[in-house]
């Protein structure tokens, strides 16, 4: 049995004015990634490969072992899969869209949609176009955990959300998650969701891979560096990751956090960096790889 | 897997094609008090129309990006492909009967029953039922609801600019009695066509061509559909 729910290597799509190169990441069975970076950067075209919905010039997608062109049935029936923005049928009800999807899953089950749909207080008699946008996500929600989906691929559930509504799905899906040893690809650009749920982390800048480290090894390695222009050279190259120059001094990131703070010296600000930190900075002009 | 897209199709598209199929009813039942209608014309026109009844179901899909939440499911590109096909043929056969039936039945036919009901006026709206399929299908797999528009406005313009350069050249210049010779050959090609498919023979191999021209068609769409990005 493959140890990887997920595996992609040396991915490349080229769009016009845009491309992916040699993207290569793994997620482990049972553990949650989030798939983090700018607008633009290329998350939702990762996950569309992964989906098979648009063609790619290089690379290999395996989804628990299987190729996801080849096998690509049998990959899609493990495969729960949220939009950004749901797909739905305006002017068709929830329940058609359920009678019209459910067909499709031989792991399908009534009773956990219609669990779900009770938890989420979903209308299941009205049409789509009557639902707000979080109510839509909610309703893709349900349809992917109800065919019992051993990968949860979400492409921003919780963009376009209210904080309160976000925290909301984000715990329902943390409980549901943690019980059944799901996996779980998240793709965000709201660094807070991931400091709740995710085990993994993938940064993504222009079509390119900058990282994809456990959560922890960010926790424990990474930080910024704060003061003036000289704090800049004060940080090893080689761990310095960006540099980000405000009206009140300077940031750099630094992936060695322990090596900066013997570097620097104790009168030397250092705080340990938040996904966020990190994803302002490294999408500053300058920002390095890992 | 072909069953299963064709009835989410159709559960998902209910309203839309009772709707459609409605309104295509009422225009077959007023086709029928044109004085100008032949029994051939009326089974092209319904034909086109019962054509369209998939093509609105498949570019509304298309509209709504419910291709990239069909995709998403456990299903080959193809089947996708094939279903469209099937329902495309399917609603349009089912379509003629519907029309064939308002004719029978509308009191202010000016249609005779006995001249709708030849195996000839059936042949050509499954005819144009088949053709009006295997033309838009595979832009509309490729283009999406755009490829749609723009194969309509093309032939449009096609039509407008054969119109000028027709006129032009009958005007001024010695070419005319050319053009006129191929509309006239166009002319006595269709009329001799239709009817030969009265003799079984021709209709069983118009039949054959129809069909080969369908597998084309889908070989096509299947291509086009294959290397679009959803």
């Amino acid at each position: 049995m493959t140890e990887h729910a997920l595996e992609v290597t040396g991915l490349r799509k080229r769009y016009r004015g845009f491309a992916l190169e040699d993207v290569s990441f793994a997620l482990p069975r049972g553990y949650v990634m989030g798939l983090i970076g700018p607008n633009g950067a290329g998350k939702t075209t990762i996950i569309k490969l992964i989906m098979n919905l648009v063609s790619r010039q290089a690379g290999e997608i395996k989804v628990f072992g299987l190729d996801n062109r080849r096998d690509e049935v049998a990959v899609r029936s493990r495969i729960g899969f949220v939009y950004d923005v749901p797909p739905l049928l305006d002017d068709t009800t929830l329940e058609r869209h359920r009678r019209a999807i459910a067909p499709f899953y031989p792991t399908w089950s009534d009773a956990t949609f219609e669990r779900l749909a009770r938890e989420f207080e979903l209308p299941l008699d009205k049409k789509v176009k009557a639902l707000s946008h979080g109510m839509r996500t909610k309703f893709a929600l349900v349809l992917a955990l109800s065919h019992d989906a051993d990968l949860l691929v979400l492409d921003e559930p919780t963009a376009g959300l209210d904080p309160v509504f976000r925290r909301e799905l984000l715990q329902r899906l943390a409980a549901l998650l943690q019980d059944e040893g799901k996996s779980v690809l998240f793709s965000t650009h709201i660094t807070s969701d991931l400091e709740r749920v995710a085990d993994y982390i993938t940064f993504i800048r222009d079509g390119t891979i900058v990282f994809s480290l456990t959560k922890d090894e960010i926790r424990e390695n990474w930080g910024v560096v704060k003061g003036d222009e000289t704090v800049v050279a004060q940080v090893a190259a080689g761990t310095r990751h960006g540099v980000r120059r405000g009206p009140y001094g300077v940031e750099v990131l630094t992936s060695d956090i322990n090596g900066a703070r013997r570097r620097c010296g104790e009168g030397t600000v250092i705080d340990r960096a938040s996904l966020e930190d990190i994803m302002v900075v490294m999408s500053q002009e300058g920002g390095r790889a890992a | 897997m072909l069953r299963k897209l064709i009835e989410k199709d159709l559960i998902l598209g209910q309203r839309i094609l009772a709707l459609t199929g409605g309104i295509f009813t009422l225009y077959f039942a007023a086709a029928l008090t044109l004085r100008s209608i032949t029994a051939g014309g009326y089974a092209a026109l319904t034909g086109i129309m019962c054509a369209f009844l998939a093509v609105t179901l498949i570019a509304r899909d298309d509209k709504l990006k419910a291709n990239s939440l069909t995709c998403s499911l456990p299903v080959t590109r193809r089947s996708v492909v094939l279903a469209r096909y099937v329902e495309g043929i399917t609603l349009g056969l089912l379509g003629i009967v519907v029309a064939m039936v308002v004719g029978l039945i509308t009191p202010w036919s000016v249609l005779d029953p006995r001249e709708l009901l030849t195996g000839r006026t059936v042949m050509v709206a499954v005819t144009v039922v088949t053709i009006t399929i295997a033309l838009v299908l595979p832009f509309l797999q490729r283009f999406g609801i755009w490829g749609l528009f723009g194969l309509l406005i093309a032939a449009q313009l096609l039509g407008a600019v054969v119109m000028l350069v027709g006129t032009v050249l009958a005007r001024t210049n010695p070419l005319r009695h050319g053009i006129y010779a191929v509309v006239q050959t166009v002319e006595t090609s269709v009329v001799s066509f239709y009817a030969s498919l009265s003799t079984l023979g021709f209709a069983a191999m118009w039949m054959v061509v129809l069909l080969v021209l369908l597998a084309l068609s889908y070989g096509v769409a299947l291509v086009a559909f294959a290397h679009r990005d959803l």
